[in-house]
């Protein structure tokens, strides 16, 4: 069942977001040819309309996800959404990650729109020449960094979902989108000043010049060559995302179990 | 009594302050029609919502086929709600595809034939149709299952007198004969002549239950007047 769930929740969601991607990856291949051609009225409109795609990328994903959890649960549509054969939790999970991967999949055009503006105007060989210089030892740092990105995007989406929740069990009707906003606001300041109160663990992973060290938490600026170090791992940071994850998880999911209020 | 399907003992359902259903007890048998009745307010939807599993916190035991309301009895009852649940996104056969997705019991043939039969443009978006036709596709859906249970709330509340007549005729013919059907409603005239059981609620509790033949003899008249000499305002 939870194949099915995953098919149909990509199904209701695929179309906006898969059209914003390639139109991306289009507008930056125009950008890319009309930068070799240094037809500068052009290329000024198409860079703008990039911009405006990336930025309208997140727009999407935003109102996706709104869709995706308040659209399919706590509208009347709700009425079908739990009334089939499945867990409230396979169908939180399945949502979860579904966002999440349009999340990566947006993040990722974003990088190959960028790349192939770099290709073209590059030759290939000349690509190969800058990558034969990266360390190969910065790749794993670039991973751990990926997977906290990855994390912090999880922690966004089920801070949204307990958000929704908080709106659905209010019986928010009028200015729902102002209401839903000041919530989230409110909560992210509530729980970035429980987090700086209480440091459990102020210790971080750091990477310097090729090797891994666990210390103390301390941003140090290196003023000659205007540099900075900074933890690759905050694992404060990281235990309260977890832990915020989980209590906002099992708060969604006790609001939907027990004060589901459908339209 | 037949065989008991549901069961439910000392139901309580409270909304903050409002108790909406009150000490229920009731064991309602298998493959038989049996009317939910009772004025607006009586608990009539509260208490599907609590089969359905849309409710799932209330004092007392319910049980469906031995099983308290979840996964496993989700995909035993068929379910009606009172209003649109259908994504105005899809059309019927986007419906279609959906429910035989989900439910081992749902024969995709017989739905697409019932569209047919009522003469709905099987691509046409739901939010293009009419109220009365996107709820004719929901009908069409819940009826094109094998269910052990269905559960209809108000289904002919929103529609004309003539119409009434045939939703009655669709859901006659086309719901599993061996399953059992519950069909809330205040018009009770309409449902008199179909129902083996009738429930009547009254502020959320069970005012009487009985097989509509005995409720008839006992107290010489139909349902309707019964219903309306109990709940006169």
């Amino acid at each position: 069942m939870l194949k099915k769930l995953f098919k149909h929740e990509f199904k209701n969601t695929y179309l906006e977001i898969t059209f914003i991607n390639i139109a991306m990856i289009v507008v930056s291949l125009l950008c890319a040819l009309l930068l070799r051609s240094r037809s500068s009225v052009f290329l000024s409109l198409a860079l703008i309309t990039l911009m405006f795609l990336f930025f309208g990328s997140f727009i999407v994903l935003i109102m996706n996800i709104i869709k995706s959890f308040n659209g399919k649960m706590f509208t009347s549509e709700g009425y079908l959404t739990f009334t089939l054969p499945v867990s409230v939790d396979n169908i939180l999970i399945t949502k979860i990650i579904t966002n999440l991967i349009w999340y990566i999949v947006t993040i990722l055009s974003i990088i190959i729109s960028l790349f192939l503006i770099f290709l073209i105007n590059n030759d290939i060989i000349g690509l190969f020449e800058i990558l034969k210089h990266i360390d190969i030892m910065y790749f794993p740092p670039a991973i751990i960094l990926a997977f906290i990105s990855i994390f912090q995007l999880l922690f966004f989406l089920v801070f949204l979902l307990f958000t929704l929740a908080i709106l659905n069990i209010g019986k928010v009707k009028r200015y729902k989108m102002l209401v839903g906003i000041a919530i989230y606001f409110g909560l992210s300041t509530a729980a970035s000043w429980i987090k700086s109160l209480f440091t459990v663990v102020p210790l971080g992973l750091y990477f310097e010049e090729g090797t891994y060290s666990i210390h103390r938490i301390t941003t140090i600026w290196n003023l000659e060559n205007f540099s900075f170090s900074f933890p690759l791992i905050n694992f404060n940071d990281l235990l309260w995302n977890i832990a915020l994850i989980i209590g906002l998880y099992i708060g969604s999911r006790l609001m939907i179990k027990h004060r589901l209020e459908l339209e | 009594m037949e065989k008991s399907i549901i069961e439910i003992n000392n139901l309580t359902k409270h909304y903050n302050q409002v108790t909406a259903l009150r000490n229920i007890n009731l064991k309602l048998p298998a493959g038989k029609i049996i009317g939910l009745m009772g004025p607006n307010g009586s608990g009539k939807t509260t208490f599907l919502k609590i089969l359905a599993n849309l409710l799932m916190t209330y004092e007392g035991e319910v049980l469906i086929n031995g099983f308290k309301p979840g996964v496993e009895t989700k995909s035993m009852i068929s379910y009606l709600p009172d209003c649109n649940y259908l994504s105005e996104k899809w059309n019927s056969l986007d419906a279609i595809y959906f429910f035989n997705d989900f439910y081992n019991d749902f024969d995709p043939e017989r739905a697409k034939r019932l569209i047919q039969r009522l003469q709905i443009d099987p691509f046409q978006k739901f939010k293009h149709l009419s109220k009365g036709t996107k709820e004719k596709v929901q009908l069409v859906m819940v009826l094109s299952r094998k269910a052990k249970i269905y559960l209809f709330d108000e289904p002919i509340a929103g529609v004309d007198p003539a119409a009434r007549e045939f939703i009655f005729e669709l859901i006659l013919e086309n719901y599993n004969k061996e399953g059992t059907m519950i069909v809330s409603t205040h018009l009770i005239s309409d449902i008199e002549e179909i129902v083996d059981y009738a429930i009547f609620l009254k502020y959320g509790t069970v005012h009487c239950f009985d097989e509509a033949e005995t409720i008839r003899a006992e107290h010489g008249k139909s349902l309707n007047d019964y219903f309306k000499e109990e709940y006169r305002c």
